[in-house]
């Protein structure tokens, strides 16, 4: 260890001295900040006339769903929902209507959780079929939703062994589910993707030149011919790489979940996940969700730090490490591959960007390896990190048999 | 003390920077003469770890340059020197101290000690991309002394020197060159012939000679020529013999060239010097 924390010291210096750093950290800071308040930014009209903000529906909203917080999503609170709908006069848009307001919208969120369980291939459940919802249907209402997880589990392309095992871990949900309001939580969710693709774009610019700077500068010279420049250094700059990559990214983590939990509310951290994605098999928490997307964010900038550091040892210019990691991060947004071609569409999940992605981690389908069934949010993040330690010896060898020429 | 190169070569391709170069340098100076392209850089890379030959060995007191003990004896100031533009030459210095495993104190007082033998004590805190090309070439001399190198490879380093800091650098270098192998290249062939005690010149990636400047210049000893002579008669000379300088003086040119015989009446033996013997060699080269 001698010499090598002396070593990270000088390389987090030549990279902190650089203003381009700055600017893009203070850049992807500022993303973030606006990011997480960004729906709330507007209003809402109804017939032209300004009705409330996004913002005050978002507080009058959240005042609702604490009311119901800590009730079973059972038949009782389905059938009190129903019955405050059923005021709603036939009159478009509902939402304008003084019933509503009063009386329905106090139960939107139950509305919103009911209607991907009543759903059904055929027909979209709409406000009027709430307005009427049977008591025989609400009782099974989960009934109703294990069966139609079980269509959806039967229509994937998965082995038999990994659909029972999803459907087993659905059984292990708790029913009735407990109701609490987790806006702050899925808005969090929501922009793990944001901040994680600003921190892995952000750690690119920061560690593109580790490597291809020093070809850049012509310093190469004076390091490869001194004595711990083919060993120590490399191990030196590996490490301000990967810590730095992620440093960012946990900073933007940090800021997006305290901004989140600060503007839309910390409740709901023991709450089903089902809460927010009714259809979703795993028996985990809203808190327990936060883990996962946030190990698996920090697992892909770890990835894509691995992938810009094994590009640094071998271009030349740093500012062409950059685009290809760029285009690397961008592609993932651009296309968007079916579940009907389920080679490609796991395989467009590993993807650096797709991992940070809630839809990907909480995926229903599951990943099987040599006959292993692999929860994505188990799988992803040990894949970004099998990958990054794959990577690891490429750049370290690339850049010790590097050559002046 | 022994550093060996057994038939070192170095191909790109087709084209061979340098061909089987076997050479033995014990301590003191050696000065490396050569145009551009003859492949002095590249041997010089070589000999320093960071350019692999195709072929051939090089190896200090039996260590091969592969290996971290030779880097751990190894100073090198390479031609074009890069450096972080941010770094305050006091950073730099101890940056690159850390590279060479200099420890902490260690480190500090031979950056102090270097930084003030190079006249940049003044200028230590001040950032690198603010200083001009000399003082760039004095820092690059400093690091190049830091770990108290056993072997001292120099590409140019008086490039971009002013005359009296010139001859101040050629100074130091001989003196350093009593404990350790120093090896330099250089286009100023006076520098070489002040200081170097072998002379090494290289041509189309050969080795062509190698010695002390007695034995180097036996070539052309007693056969450089000095005469003034009219225009059409220099024109006719410059034709027959190789001409190492031609300078006009009003209506007449002196030429100085290199004869086997004496080329025309008026000519006179001149003292055979390392330039006539590097034009000499290297004429066709500087022309091309």
């Amino acid at each position: 260890m001698k010499g090598l924390w002396s070593l990270i010291s000088y390389e987090y210096k030549k990279i902190l001295r650089k203003k381009s750093v700055w600017i893009a950290l203070i850049l992807a800071i500022l993303i973030t900040i606006i990011s997480v308040p960004g729906t709330l930014f507007g209003s809402y009209y109804i017939d032209g006339e300004l009705y409330e903000s996004h913002l005050e529906a978002m507080v009058k909203d959240r005042e609702y769903a604490r009311d119901l917080s800590g009730r079973k999503l059972d038949s009782d609170l389905i059938m009190e929902s129903v019955k405050a709908y059923s005021n709603i006069p036939g009159i478009e848009p509902y939402q304008a209507t003084m019933e509503y307001q009063k009386l329905a919208r106090p139960y939107s969120a139950i509305y919103g959780i009911s209607r991907s369980v009543y759903n059904t291939r055929s027909r979209r459940f709409n406000m009027e079929d709430f307005q009427v919802l049977p008591r025989e249907q609400a009782d099974i209402f989960y009934i109703l939703r294990h069966e139609r997880l079980i269509d959806i589990v039967e229509d994937t392309a998965m082995s038999t062994k990994a659909k029972a095992k999803v459907l087993e871990l659905d059984d292990q949900i708790e029913t009735p589910i407990t109701f609490s309001y987790v806006d702050g939580y899925t808005r969090f969710f929501n922009l793990a993707a944001t901040f994680g693709l600003t921190a892995a774009f952000v750690a690119a610019i920061c560690i593109a030149p580790l490597f291809s700077g020093e070809y850049t500068s012509g310093a190469d010279q004076i390091i490869l011919s001194s004595k711990y420049g083919k060993n120590k250094l490399i191990k030196a700059k590996l490490l301000t790489g990967f810590s730095l990559a992620a440093l960012i990214c946990l900073m933007l983590m940090l800021l997006c979940f305290v901004l989140s939990m600060a503007i839309f509310g910390s409740d709901g951290g023991g709450a089903a996940l089902q809460l927010y994605i009714m259809m979703s098999p795993y028996p985990v928490t809203m808190g327990q969700t936060a883990i996962f997307m946030s190990v698996c964010t920090l697992c892909s900038c770890l990835m894509t730090a691995a992938i810009t550091m094994l590009l640094s040892a071998k271009l030349r210019t740093p500012f062409g490490v950059i685009i290809l990691v760029g285009i690397l991060l961008i592609i993932p947004l651009l296309f968007f591959v079916p579940e009907s071609i389920p080679f490609l569409y796991k395989l467009s999940h590993l993807l650096p960007t797709n991992i940070m992605t809630f839809w990907a981690v909480t995926d229903g389908i599951q990943f099987e390896l040599f006959g292993l069934v692999i929860k994505p949010y188990v799988f992803l993040p040990v894949f970004a990190i099998l990958v990054g330690l794959f990577l690891i010896p490429f750049s370290y060898r690339s850049f010790k048999n590097h050559q002046i020429t | 003390m022994e550093l060996i190169l057994d038939r070192v070569t170095k191909h790109y391709g087709k084209i061979i920077a340098c061909d089987r170069i076997s050479l033995t340098l014990r301590q003191g100076v050696y000065g490396l003469l050569g145009a551009n392209g003859a492949g002095k850089t590249t041997i010089m890379r070589m000999m320093c770890g960071i350019l692999a030959p195709t072929a051939g060995t090089i190896r200090f007191n039996g260590i091969d340059v592969g290996h971290d003990d030779y880097r751990d004896a190894l100073g090198y100031l390479p031609q074009d020197f890069g450096y972080y533009p941010e770094f305050s030459a006091r950073d730099f210095m101890l940056y690159l101290a850390t590279l060479k495993g200099l420890p902490k104190s260690r480190a500090k007082e031979k950056t102090r000690e270097l930084l003030e033998l190079v006249s940049l004590e003044k200028e230590a805190k001040k950032k690198i991309k603010t200083f001009s090309g000399g003082m760039k070439q004095r820092l690059g001399i400093a690091q190049s002394l830091l770990n108290d190198p056993k072997i001292l490879i120099l590409d140019e380093p008086t490039a971009g020197l002013d005359p009296k800091e010139r001859i101040r650098f050629r100074n130091m270098i001989a003196r350093l060159g009593s404990d350790r192998i120093v090896l330099l290249s250089t286009h100023i062939v006076s520098d070489v012939e002040h200081i170097a005690d072998t002379i090494l010149v290289m041509k189309d990636g050969q080795l062509i000679h190698q010695g002390t400047l007695n034995h180097i210049l036996q070539p052309i000893k007693e056969k450089v020529w000095e005469c003034t002579v009219s225009q059409s008669e220099a024109a006719v000379l410059s034709e027959k013999y190789p001409v190492i300088n031609l300078r006009q003086e009003n209506t007449r040119v002196l030429l100085r060239l290199i004869s086997e015989t004496k080329p025309c009446d008026l000519a006179v033996s001149a003292q055979a010097t390392l330039e006539d013997l590097y034009l000499y060699y290297f004429s066709e080269v500087s022309e091309g």
